[in-house]
């Protein structure tokens, strides 16, 4: 796993967030899971293994999940204490007494987050300020009987004041009452304890007083950012997403082809579509086709799709609404990729849609670009930003160096924020690297993108057009539906020996070119009977070679990058004249 | 792709010879019921061609055909492969085993220490792919 730096509730450089400066605390960094963890512990589980080229890449070996939960659940009830008096203590009437709460332990007294010390009594708070519901429940009894007046405190120690004062507490002698102190701030590294003082009866102060035994204390936790605890991590995966769901969501992001060894059927080869024929040696059946029999071919797209969409799923996030509204009609969304087959028989369209979502990359009021989850009730400057389940999302994370350092916050000192300064940034989104964009996650060239990452003198960066569906499926496309794309079912008299060696990676060799095994159909065991093979044409196309397009940078305010140029392997695509940045309020 | 075993499957009659007799346990003899064939067990079963094989999975027996005293059995061949995607079928991402084999207490030096440059490859805190 890996804690990389995806925004999702907020971080200081948003405007209504404080705007200016960029600090991430380590409890605001969920882990994400490498893909490559989860799926081998689903072939484990599954009792598969795999051969695969691509799983075992450092480009795999990169995606992850980000940590699905947002920000990281704090177990509060870890955090909680109650203790108890052991005796009665004596105080003279005007003294600020301090209540000793020395039992916390056997159960039902418990210290669980370790903070109650108690030999003193006394609070010990950890590196990060924390708030608390504090009970004190406590019976009095005096030289003099009938009610009178109380204040009490939590007091800081470290400081000699007062955390919280609760003043005019009218109670009677030999009466158990209760106080409650309602959210209260213990700043951070600062110890505390409970203060007592008889102020006045109704007409004198005890002489003297006694809390009894049987005095308890208890601390219910309301925040506590270092209280995580043990972190289960099945909060970083989606509640609601299927294993089969994540490894369909890779076929379709890297067109992948699965295939079981013939001979082990619990060992998968898999690679992406452009590897996975590489691996074969060409068998020839140009003498086993029966040449007499009916063959069908068919020209182009035998599904006639007018166009071919591949989308993310739309998660929401102020980010993708935002794209939303500035290109209201790219249904392709943030990300995606609309390839238009150019057939004019077409109907309809194929859809390839990931049930995950993407990570869109952000800066906002500083030059730090991170991966941001959030929604936002309102505009940018003055709305609330709604802290959203991240969801199920697939992204790849790279230790990427930035230009300036970014803060890195790892406890409180009082109420300051102790941070580091680091110039690597541990990136997670679909790009690799915004200052240095090679490889990308989006099926297509955002149109835009909400970050502005110059260099030196000013200039962006440009972008990669090396995306999933240039490098994964163009190829792939231009073989299935162009109109140089052919498929072939004839009729072929294959033996046993044929079978047994038969292995889909093979480009088949047949009247003189080659082509791709698709299908066998009727083939009768233990008889030498024709069956039905269909085949499609293999296409010399070159492997795709990635161009880098430029951001013109038209943005007047200069706060992103964007409108991105034409993907060279797109010349239809056209960008918008006048879009509707996104403004900072 | 996933096809190519995965569904195969194939019908075929069988003599009563002896071995066969044998194996199905004279299932045909309607008066016996104690001991015989038993036809809800899984048998394994092969089948060469030319010295080769050609499928490996179960064998069922279908049914039995008796016509002038001459026995004859239906058994039906199928691959007992189950695809991936049928094994994982309805799993939930949040169940895989060893998921909470991760599970750690986070602290600002942990976070810290899984920012490696190389991914799941490189060495670093908690457990990692592969």
């Amino acid at each position: 796993m890996v804690y990389g730096v995806v925004d999702a509730a907020g971080f200081t450089d948003i405007l209504n967030q404080g705007g200016g400066w960029f600090q991430a605390p380590w409890w605001r960094l969920g882990p994400s899971i490498y893909v490559k963890k989860m799926v081998d512990l689903i072939f484990a589980e599954a009792g598969f293994r795999y051969s695969s080229t691509f799983f075992n890449s450092a480009f795999f070996n990169k995606l992850v999940m980000p940590y699905a939960a947002g920000t990281m659940p704090v177990n509060l009830s870890g955090s909680n204490i109650l203790a108890q008096s052991t005796g009665n203590v004596t105080f003279a009437g005007s003294t600020n007494a301090t209540a000793l709460f020395p039992k916390d332990t056997p159960a039902p007294f418990y210290d669980n987050p370790g903070y109650w010390v108690a030999s003193s009594s006394v609070f010990s708070n950890p590196a990060v300020a924390t708030r608390w519901n504090v009970d004190v429940t406590l019976t009095v009894s005096g030289t003099t009987a009938g009610r009178f007046g109380a204040s009490m405190s939590i007091r800081n120690i470290t400081n000699s004041t007062d955390n919280a004062v609760i003043t005019g507490i009218s109670f009677a002698t030999n009466t158990q009452f209760t106080v409650r102190f309602q959210n209260v701030t213990i700043p951070a590294n600062t110890t505390a304890n409970i203060g007592f003082a008889v102020t006045a009866g109704p007409n004198f102060l005890l002489s003297t007083f006694s809390i009894l035994s049987g005095a308890t204390v208890q601390w219910t936790c309301l925040e506590n950012p270092v209280g995580i605890g043990v972190l289960d991590m099945r909060t970083a995966l989606p509640a609601d997403v299927k294993q089969s769901d994540l490894l369909q969501d890779l076929q379709k992001m890297f067109n992948l082809q699965f295939m079981p060894d013939p001979q082990d059927p619990k060992l998968l080869y898999i690679e992406p579509w452009k590897d996975f024929y590489s691996s074969g040696s060409v068998v020839d059946w140009s003498q086993k086709s029966d040449e007499n029999a009916e063959q069908n071919l068919t020209n182009g797209d035998p599904n006639a799709y007018t166009n071919i969409v591949f989308k993310y799923k739309d998660m929401g996030d102020y980010l993708s609404k935002t794209y939303k509204q500035s290109y209201p009609l790219a249904r392709e969304g943030y990300g995606g990729r609309i390839f238009n087959t150019g057939n004019f028989y077409g109907k309809g369209d194929k859809v390839v849609e990931t049930l995950c979502g993407t990570l869109i990359p952000a800066s906002f009021s500083t030059d730090k670009i991170v991966g941001r989850t959030w929604d936002i009730d309102g505009t940018l400057a003055s709305g609330t930003v709604k802290a959203l389940q991240t969801g199920y999302r697939l992204a790849q994370y790279n230790l990427v160096e930035g230009q300036t350092e970014w803060a890195y916050q790892y406890g409180v000192s009082g109420n300051v924020a102790l941070s580091v300064g680091i110039l690597k940034m541990p990136f997670v989104s679909h790009i690799d690297n915004p200052y240095a964009p090679n490889v990308d996650l989006t099926f297509g060239q955002p149109r835009l993108v909400y970050y502005n990452a110059v260099n030196a003198s000013g200039s962006p960066y440009a972008y990669t057009n090396n995306n999933l569906y240039n490098t994964y499926w163009l190829n792939y496309i231009n073989e299935t539906v162009s109109q140089e794309a052919l498929q072939l079912e004839l009729t072929m008299l294959l033996s046993s020996v044929d079978i047994y060696q038969l292995d889909f990676r093979k480009p088949v060799y047949y009247g003189g070119i080659r082509w791709r095994l698709l299908e066998i159909r009727d083939y009768l065991v233990g008889q030498m009977k024709p069956c039905r093979v269909t085949l499609r044409r293999i296409l010399n196309l070159t492997e795709f070679a990635a161009k880098s397009t430029s951001p013109p940078r038209s943005d007047p305010s200069g706060l992103f990058n964007g409108p991105i140029d034409p993907d060279p392997v797109d010349p239809g695509y056209e960008p918008p004249v006048n879009p509707e940045l996104p403004s900072e309020g | 792709v996933t096809k190519q075993r995965g569904s195969f499957s194939k019908t075929i009659t069988l003599p009563n010879t002896p071995t066969n007799r044998a194996c199905f346990a004279y299932a045909y003899n309607i008066q016996s019921f104690v001991g015989g064939f038993q036809p809800n067990k899984r048998i394994r079963a092969a089948m060469w061609e030319d010295g080769v094989q050609v499928f490996s999975g179960v064998l069922q027996l279908l049914s039995m055909s008796k016509t002038k005293g001459t026995v004859t059995y239906e058994v039906g061949l199928f691959t007992d492969n189950v695809s991936l995607f049928k094994a994982i079928e309805g799993n939930m991402l949040v169940n895989t085993a060893g998921v909470t084999g991760m599970n750690h207490t986070p602290t600002s030096g942990h976070v810290s220490g899984t920012w490696t440059a190389s991914g799941a490859l490189s060495s670093g805190y908690g457990l990692r792919g592969g």
